[in-house]
């Protein structure tokens, strides 16, 4: 398939290199390690270290590899909804894709206000000056979203460079001027499990994110081959960038200092941790890491959260406008748009009642997932699968059963304000798809848009009968 | 499974949710005579406006809506989750006054209601016919698997 050729969904493919899916994958899952000191003065230094070890192998490692091996068999637009729905059906996918897209609507949102928290609080500006400089921002990179993945790409290209050159500059000034012990104490003095549960569900945001580059592979050439290529150098370079930043900072903030470590000002943060090792110079620019870091994060989120709610309108399940592509960009620029605006609104109100039902969909979704690789993996056994998780069938369901007990405890752990917003937000899931379902029939199983993969690997198209799709 | 099947299960989560939400109220009541938030709409405690108030009015709304699934699932269970939504919402939006134990009592009629929904959303699955062919089994296999007919 060639570059910029429209396929069957109006979509257009670009050449992504490797290093480039990498960035975003990385940019998805990390994007430096600001959040990161909330954890070591809930946790204690040493056990916090030791999570930021642990905890992939047991929550990020089975998803990365879960979605490789999906992302390898199923690469189509929409990603993991499209997985649940050759697993579970239209019902569950329907209900995965509506969870998690309801969560990114909020999540993006929540990443420009963290940026413009940081500048205000450094600048000082006027409220009105916030909501201009927060919709000025949305809209910029709407527009990059929807101008394409190549552009978006680059963005967050350089973005990622403005967060890790002072992360890199901080973490070598850090470990070598640092005094501090960076796994003393090794709990923040309440036991093992009062730190275990203030940090695991920061820990678990700060892990989380390992699906979400698979929706954008209706729009990236061999997505079947760079998605899970990218994961599996993403996941390491993720926990090396936390491990050696953390331990830095810890270092950096002294004896005891780690008590203080804390965001929102007040406390020692990545920002004051790199006034006290390099002076205010470095301090500004890790300000401004810490602001680009939430820009890419924004940026990135914005790509993969529009997504799925193309895929489920290009299936009949959301109003048909939202799967409308643009003609040049071969991009869903309706659903980017739409996206956009929602996160234009609400990064000018408090939002804080809708982040609460954040964790709780996400972790469903997430649930779902694996839920679906297991299904596939029994269904579906000779399934074309380029990438295949090297495990036996049987091996997948312990390794995965993992995840979903950490996912269904932090249901539990993360306040009583996000259980009773995620109980609600869940409901919203069956309405909505009793709602959309009859106004908009849904599309039959061979009827759908996509993209298979061949035996031997190559990316096909098919469904290009169905009214309105373009080849 | 048949949609009609669907739709009686449906219906009865329905009104056991509902059922389940008045019992708790009642059960309430008869532990706590005055179980909910003293003066939240003023300075006395007001049995309309308490814990057991919410869930008696709730749950009555959320039997009309398992009732009504019998006929039409998606009516009733959109009805039913709403209710249970309302409920919840309640129990959240108290500010400082948020009061836990009326979330406990809202267990059962929301696992029971997300069952509602699941069911009501298969029936609905089976009887609406899709878009390029007939209505497929809601739990069975989907998404894009391809023919060798639709392969280019």
């Amino acid at each position: 398939m060639a570059t910029g050729t429209l396929n069957n969904q109006g979509l257009k493919r670009v050449r992504m290199r490797l290093i480039t899916a990498v960035i975003v994958v990385f940019t998805l899952t990390c994007s430096g390690s600001f959040g990161m000191e909330d954890v070591v003065s809930s946790s204690g230094p040493g056990f916090t270290l030791l999570m930021i070890v642990i905890l992939p192998f047991l929550w990020s490692v089975p998803m990365a590899f879960v979605a490789s091996e999906l992302a390898s068999s199923i690469p189509e637009a929409g990603g993991l909804y499209r997985w649940i729905r050759r697993g579970l059906g239209e019902y569950w996918s329907f209900q995965g894709g509506w969870w998690w897209t309801l969560s990114l609507y909020v999540d993006s949102a929540v990443y420009v206000a963290l940026a413009l928290d940081y500048l205000q609080g450094y600048y000082e500006f006027s409220d009105l000056t916030r909501a201009l400089i927060g919709i000025g921002v949305v809209a910029v990179f709407t527009f990059i979203n929807i101008r394409g993945l190549d552009l978006t790409g680059w963005a967050l290209t350089l973005i990622q460079i403005g967060v890790m050159v002072p992360l890199v500059v901080f973490t070598v000034l850090g470990l070598i001027r640092g005094t501090g012990d960076p796994f003393h104490p090794v709990f923040s003095g309440d036991g093992i499990w009062t730190s275990l549960t203030l940090g695991l569900a920061i820990m678990m945001w700060m892990y989380a994110g390992w699906e979400s580059m698979s929706t954008l592979a209706g729009e990236i050439e061999n997505p079947q081959r760079i998605i899970p290529r990218a994961l599996m150098i993403g996941t390491p370079l993720v926990i090396i960038t936390y491990v050696f930043t953390v331990a830095a900072a810890i270092m950096v903030a002294g004896d005891g200092g780690w008590a203080n470590m804390w965001t929102g000002g007040g406390g020692i943060d990545f920002v004051e941790a790199a006034k006290i090792v390099g002076g205010a110079t470095l301090g500004y620019f890790m300000l401004l890491s810490a602001v680009l870091s939430n820009l890419g994060l924004y940026a990135g989120y914005l790509a993969t959260g529009a997504r799925p709610a193309f895929q489920m309108s290009r299936d009949r399940l959301f109003p048909r406008f939202i799967g409308k592509t643009h003609k040049s960009w071969g991009t869903p620029w309706v659903a980017i748009l739409i996206m956009g605006v929602v996160d234009g609104v609400l990064i000018n109100f408090n939002f804080d009642a809708l982040i609460t039902i954040d964790v709780f969909l996400l972790m469903f979704a997430y649930i779902l997932i694996f839920v679906t690789v297991i299904v596939l993996r029994n269904r579906e056994p000779d399934m074309v699968r380029p990438f295949k998780v090297p495990l036996p069938t049987w091996a997948l369901t312990i390794y995965v059963a993992i995840p979903i007990g950490i996912a269904i405890i932090a249901l539990f752990i993360n306040g009583i304000d996000w259980l009773i917003g995620g109980l609600i937000g869940i409901l919203t899931g069956p309405v909505a798809y009793l709602i959309f379902k009859s106004v908009y029939k849904g599309t039959a199983d061979e009827a759908l848009e996509g993209s298979a993969v061949t035996p031997t690997g190559e990316l096909t198209d098919f469904g290009a009968e169905v009214e309105g799709a373009r080849l | 499974m048949k949609a009609s099947r669907f739709t009686r299960y449906a219906a009865m989560c329905g009104v056991l949710a509902g059922l389940s939400a008045i019992a708790g109220g009642l059960y309430a009541h008869a532990v706590q005579p005055e179980f909910g938030i003293p003066g939240f709409f003023g300075a006395q405690w007001d049995l309309a406006f308490s814990g057991v108030g919410s869930l008696i009015a709730i749950g009555v709304v959320m039997v009309v809506g398992g009732v009504l699934s019998f006929k039409w699932p998606s009516v009733g269970a959109s009805i039913v989750s709403v209710a249970a939504m309302v409920g919840l919402a309640y129990v959240f939006d108290r500010g400082q006054y948020r009061w836990l134990p009326l979330l406990y009592y809202w267990a059962a009629p929301w696992i029971l209601t997300w069952l509602a929904g699941i069911f009501a959303g298969y029936a609905l699955h089976e009887r609406v016919e899709p878009y390029g062919g007939e209505a497929a089994p809601a739990g069975g296999q989907a998404g894009g698997q391809p023919t060798a007919a639709r392969m280019d």
